[in-house]
């Protein structure tokens, strides 16, 4: 194929050029919301891979908020104890659920004056200080 | 071939991958890492530097950011990023933005960069993976088994 013939309209860039290297989607992913990151980890095998990378951060700079709340439920008339964990996000101005992150009756106690000490990557980590 | 205008500087010639010349000055090509180490390591007294995955609509565009950037001081910031605001938008749309950001990747000018990430990203906020995958044109390789169970993963997210 001659020069001429690969660039007359750009089309070559539409058919082959689609693949932008690594580096170039690294510096676009450093650019958005860990909940884009989240969602946009679903297009291909690739972007996962490449979004789950220890070198992208996520461009929230405010903290998120974090509720943790139990409901009971009956079913086979058992009661059933669901976690429900709502996290807002300052930056979007919405709410999200995370439903059913622990599991029965034993874990319930576990947030209890419970402190959070770090968080990085979607993960929280608590502390329970019980030598109080 | 160095050719030198009259108030002594020093011109490059680049050439697109479709045989497009453009003459720039030297300066403005080192805005390129790329073309800079190609300038020090002495490639550019013959002829001209050839730039094989660059289109001459691609490399126009971008010696005009080049040029801006290289004769504009830091006093200027505000009117700069008016300019690059102004830029980005007459690429238009991101078949364009894409083109931008391969030729700025392979000719490594940070700003640019920079500047065609951030519109890129802006750009794909908000967008469903299907919508992100027509964009580009990106086939999904996940099977119906796999998507679900990202998707469980982080169900929260996808609501």
């Amino acid at each position: 194929m001659s020069a001429k013939k690969m660039s007359s309209s750009g089309a070559i860039c539409r058919r082959y050029g689609y693949e932008l290297p690594d580096d170039a989607l690294r510096l676009i992913f450093s650019r958005m919301c860990f909940v884009d990151q989240i969602r946009l980890s679903l297009v291909c095998k690739r972007w996962k891979t490449l979004l789950e990378g220890e070198d992208i951060t996520p461009t929230d700079r405010l903290p998120w908020i974090m509720f943790y709340g139990w409901r009971t439920e009956l079913a086979d008339r058992k009661e059933l104890v669901k976690s429900v964990c709502k996290l807002y996000v300052p930056s979007e101005k919405k709410t999200y659920t995370v439903e059913d992150g622990l599991k029965g009756q034993e874990d319930r106690g576990k947030f209890v004056e419970a402190e959070a000490l770090e968080y990085k990557n979607g993960w929280v980590l608590f502390q329970q200080n019980s030598l109080i | 071939m160095s050719i030198t205008t009259e108030n002594n500087e020093k011109m490059i010639t680049l050439m697109s991958s479709d045989g497009e010349e453009f003459v720039v000055e030297e300066a403005v090509a080192a805005q390129s890492q790329t073309i800079k180490h190609l300038i020090e390591d002495g490639c550019s007294t013959e002829g001209s530097i050839p730039l094989p995955n660059v289109t001459g609509r691609v490399l126009s565009e971008v010696i005009q950011y080049c040029k801006k950037h290289s004769s504009s001081d830091d006093k200027e910031e505000k009117e700069l990023e008016a300019w690059d605001a102004e830029f980005v938008k007459a690429a238009d749309d991101h078949v364009a933005l894409t083109d931008l950001m391969m030729a700025a990747n392979f000719l490594d000018i940070k700003g640019l960069l920079d500047l065609v990430a951030q519109t890129l990203a802006n750009m794909i906020t908000g967008k469903s993976p299907e919508e992100v995958r027509r964009m580009w044109n990106i086939k999904n390789d996940f099977t119906p088994e796999e998507a679900e169970k990202v998707r469980k993963e982080n169900q929260w997210a996808f609501e």
